[in-house]
């Protein structure tokens, strides 16, 4: 009982230990009251060694495994007995008792017996014998009582024949299979209370000399009769507790598979239940599990996917690429996304192409490496981007053709020097004494023209084409320095004076360059258009700083400025202050800003003009920032 | 008529059109002073010596427009000649009733720039000759009396002298020893060169 009660509730035991010692050993009337105490002492530090031994190297009470059994039997079949027996055949010896060995051995052999009969029996009631009657089944419960009925009869019959009455000596084993039909069944708890209940048969009938045992002196027959019972209780106590170890050993087991089952389950429902189309790829390519969205996308049915080359999903030409990368992939594996940025296609059952991101994520299952791949079909996402890029490029060149006449002013005027050079160079070399000093001058300057007439023309042609996004090394103030080439003769015309406070050693950043031309095209023309009426002096200043981390753009003009109502919506689509404005120009400026993962603002002091301002992360190369300005250009797509 | 070099004067803010324009008319012979703005040319000395202006039409500050007109209020009479980088009707139509003597278009073919040059020049010796012969006129007429020069105007009216005897109230003798003085202070030996002269004598639209 010690067992399974707390150590604090140990104090209870003790005393009643010592008073039923006490009590009994005064009864015996061998030995007097205070030695009997003494031995009590004994018996319980005996038990107490027992105990905490079994405590100490058994985590599963009681008794579950042959190892815990083990350890049982050995600490209370061997050492417990040996720690009660020992004091008080010791003082016995002491004292002159000369039967100390044969009496030794009958102790040692009598507490052993029931301690090992006994704890088990008592300490599985205590556990589980409450649960057993309140929710056994009936069967068992059935067959709990047949067994018993079984074990009274066959006890009666083996152990209650007359004494030295020639009994066969086979017929003590009859008991054997019912004991090891319990432990099969029943285990530890129906085999301890068999063992207990033949144990008892056999005393009970041997004390009223009845039985297989009594013949002889009656210390032989108890050693026999001991020797018998021990004999057949290990075995069948042993039997019983690797019994219960393997049914739990096998309940564990079926509990971890059903688990596994109901994981991958689990697993299937989400893979089955996300919008994407999800495949699980092996380290060899072959695609182990797939979904309904998988077949949908691709046209490919389930039976058909699996056990297929992933690479039969892709294009003839990404194939052998791909294969490189799969390896690279399981070589490091880790989360990570591809066909960001890049043009990645999947191909369909019946050979057409999608443009495609995939996110993998590496799996560790019990079969080696896998990946899971989410597959995303970008075509409408392109669609909308495609639009968008339509939209800005139309815009572009709406506002280009407002000032073409200027533009066309800043092309003429190089082109017209180079004339006129040429005509003078030609007259000089038709003189007598031709000044080739100044014909080399003049063909440096027809040169210097040249160059100044197509710089322009590359500048308008970069504007003027219709392009994809594009990602490069930008110097923010050369694209500041090219808006102000095209601009130049549209402020002049305009009588607006253009001026730029650019900030020396500005970093590079990621960018398009033809994108963040038109979004200063777009502030410095909406600039010049504000101060239209205005009367004071027109100015338009450019700035360009650095600011943590960020590059920022500020275009001012004196004009009349923004009123606060209209600040907040200013960058709306079809919101214009102009009579004759789309709206258009700062929306798209926003979207274009947007691409680069910044942020453009207006502010308008009281009486000082109108002032615009972007900001463009240095770092704005990153993914995130495009994913979401290209989920934003497919919110604003009308 | 003195021989004075006439000066082509160019005013276009653009570095390198200035200076090619400049180098072809050098290389034709004339000689040439330029100007990046139309202030530096207003504040430019001899501008009342012969020569023409080649004024770019747009520029920073006064344009060649304002600068047309600002010479006009001066009283300045040198032929101006438009250069512009894109053919402005409206402009060009502005500035030729304002008197310009060309509207050319950059880039401007050789030919028509020295054409439109000497025939700026030739329009301006021949304004400047009217000119000299004008103030010659208004010398002599200066030394004509009350009664000659009334007869005088009599005279270049049509009218005969027994008109202009009845109208004065004079004898015809007398109109006819009047007009005598007139032709000879005058300097001229007939009717018709009076008349002409007398066309001289009013107010010149510069």
């Amino acid at each position: 009982m010690l067992l399974i009660t707390h150590t604090r509730q140990w104090w209870k035991f003790y005393i009643g230990l010592c008073l039923g010692a006490t009590a009994a050993y005064y009864e015996d009337g061998q030995i007097s009251a205070p030695i009997a105490l003494f031995a009590a002492q004994f018996h319980f530090a005996a038990v107490v060694i027992g105990v905490l031994g079994i405590r100490r190297f058994v985590a599963d009470i009681p008794f579950g495994t042959v190892g815990t059994m083990l350890v049982f039997v050995a600490s209370a079949g061997l050492l417990v007995p040996l720690a009660t027996s020992a004091p008080i055949e010791l003082t016995r010896w002491a004292m002159g008792a000369d039967d100390v060995v044969a009496s030794t051995l009958r102790s040692f052999l009598c507490v052993s017996l029931g301690v090992v009969l006994a704890s088990p029996a008592f300490t599985t009631l205590l556990v589980s014998g409450a649960d057993w009657i309140r929710s056994g089944s009936w069967q068992s419960k059935l067959e709990a009582a047949l067994l018993a009925i079984s074990l009274v009869v066959v006890g009666q019959v083996v152990f209650s024949s007359p004494a030295g009455t020639g009994t066969l000596p086979a017929l003590i084993y009859a008991p054997i299979p019912i004991l090891l039909w319990a432990a099969l069944r029943f285990e530890v708890a129906g085999a301890s209370w068999s063992l207990l209940a033949i144990a008892y048969q056999s005393t009970w009938n041997a004390i009223n000399d009845r039985g297989p045992f009594v013949s002889g002196s009656t210390d032989d027959y108890v050693l026999q009769m001991q020797l018998f019972l021990l004999a057949v209780s290990l075995p069948v106590l042993f039997m019983a507790a690797g019994v219960h170890e393997r049914r739990r050993a096998f309940s564990l087991l079926v509990g971890e598979i059903e688990e596994r089952r109901r994981m991958e389950e689990r697993f299937r429902l989400v893979v089955e239940s996300t919008p994407n189309a999800m495949l699980m790829v092996d380290q060899t390519g072959e695609i182990v599990l797939s979904n309904k969205q998988t077949e949908r996308l691709f046209g490919f049915r389930q039976q058909e996917l699996l056990g297929r080359a992933v690479e039969e999903l892709l294009p003839e030409r990404f194939r052998q690429d791909h294969v490189i990368y799969r390896q690279a992939f399981f070589a490091d594996p880790k989360t990570r996304s591809i066909g960001l940025g890049t043009e990645l296609f999947a191909r369909r059952a019946d050979g057409s192409e999608f443009p495609v991101e995939i996110g993998l994520t590496p799996i560790d299952t019990g079969n080696g490496a896998m990946v899971l791949a989410a597959i995303v079909d970008i075509s409408e996402r392109k669609r909308a981007e495609e639009a968008q890029q339509e939209l800005v490029h139309a815009s572009r060149l709406a506002m280009l053709s407002e000032f073409t006449a200027t533009i066309a002013h800043e092309i003429n005027q190089p082109l017209g020097a180079i004339l006129s050079n040429a005509d003078a160079a030609e007259m000089l070399l038709e003189s007598s004494a031709p000044p080739l000093d100044e014909v080399r001058q003049i063909l440096a300057d027809i040169r210097d023209d040249d160059l100044r007439a197509s710089n322009v023309i590359r500048k308008l042609r970069g504007l003027l084409r219709r392009g994809e996004f594009e990602r490069e090394p930008i110097d923010i103030n050369s694209v500041v320095a090219d808006v102000m080439v095209i601009l130049r003769a549209e402020a002049q015309r305009r009588g607006v004076e253009l001026r730029s406070e650019l900030a020396p050693d500005l970093p590079e950043l990621l960018g398009d360059k033809i994108h963040l031309q038109q979004v200063l095209l777009n502030l410095i023309v909406n600039g010049m258009e504000a101060m239209v009426e205005t009367t004071g002096p027109k100015k338009i200043s450019i700035a360009t700083y650095q600011n943590d981390g960020q590059i920022q753009v500020s275009v001012s003009d004196t004009g009349p400025g923004v009123s606060p109502e209209r600040l907040p919506r200013l960058f709306d689509r079809f919101f214009s202050t102009k009579k004759e404005g789309m709206g258009m120009g700062l929306a798209i400026s926003r979207s274009l800003v947007e691409e680069h993962g910044g942020r453009i603002w207006a502010e308008s002091p009281p009486s000082e003009g109108a002032t615009f301002r972007f900001n463009l992360p240095l770092d704005c190369g990153q993914a995130g920032s495009r994913d979401a300005a290209a989920i934003d250009s497919q919110e604003q797509n009308p | 008529m003195t021989e004075i070099v006439p000066i082509i004067h160019i005013i276009d803010d653009d570095d390198s059109v200035r200076k090619a324009v400049s180098r072809l008319l050098k290389a034709a012979g004339y000689a040439v002073k330029s100007y990046a703005t139309s202030g530096e040319f207003m504040m430019a000395e001899n501008l009342e010596s012969p020569g023409c202006i080649v004024l770019d039409v747009r520029m920073p500050g006064p344009s060649g427009l304002e600068l047309q007109s600002a010479l006009a209020r001066r009283g300045n009479g040198l032929p101006i000649i438009f250069l512009t980088g894109h053919g402005d009707i409206p402009m060009s139509v502005r500035a030729m009733k304002a008197g310009a003597v060309d509207f050319l278009t950059k880039p401007v073919q050789r030919q028509e720039l020295l054409s439109a040059v000497q025939n700026a020049l030739d329009r301006q010796a021949k304004h400047l000759s009217e000119q000299t012969r004008n103030q010659h006129i208004r010398e002599c007429y200066a030394t004509l009396t009350e009664r000659e020069r009334e007869i005088m105007a009599h005279v270049v009216e049509g009218k005969l002298n027994k008109q202009i005897a009845a109208t004065m109230g004079i004898a015809e003798r007398t109109v006819k020893a009047h007009r005598a003085q007139v032709m000879s202070k005058m300097q001229v030996d007939s009717l018709a060169d009076l008349v002409r002269t007398a066309s001289g004598l009013e107010p010149s639209d510069g």
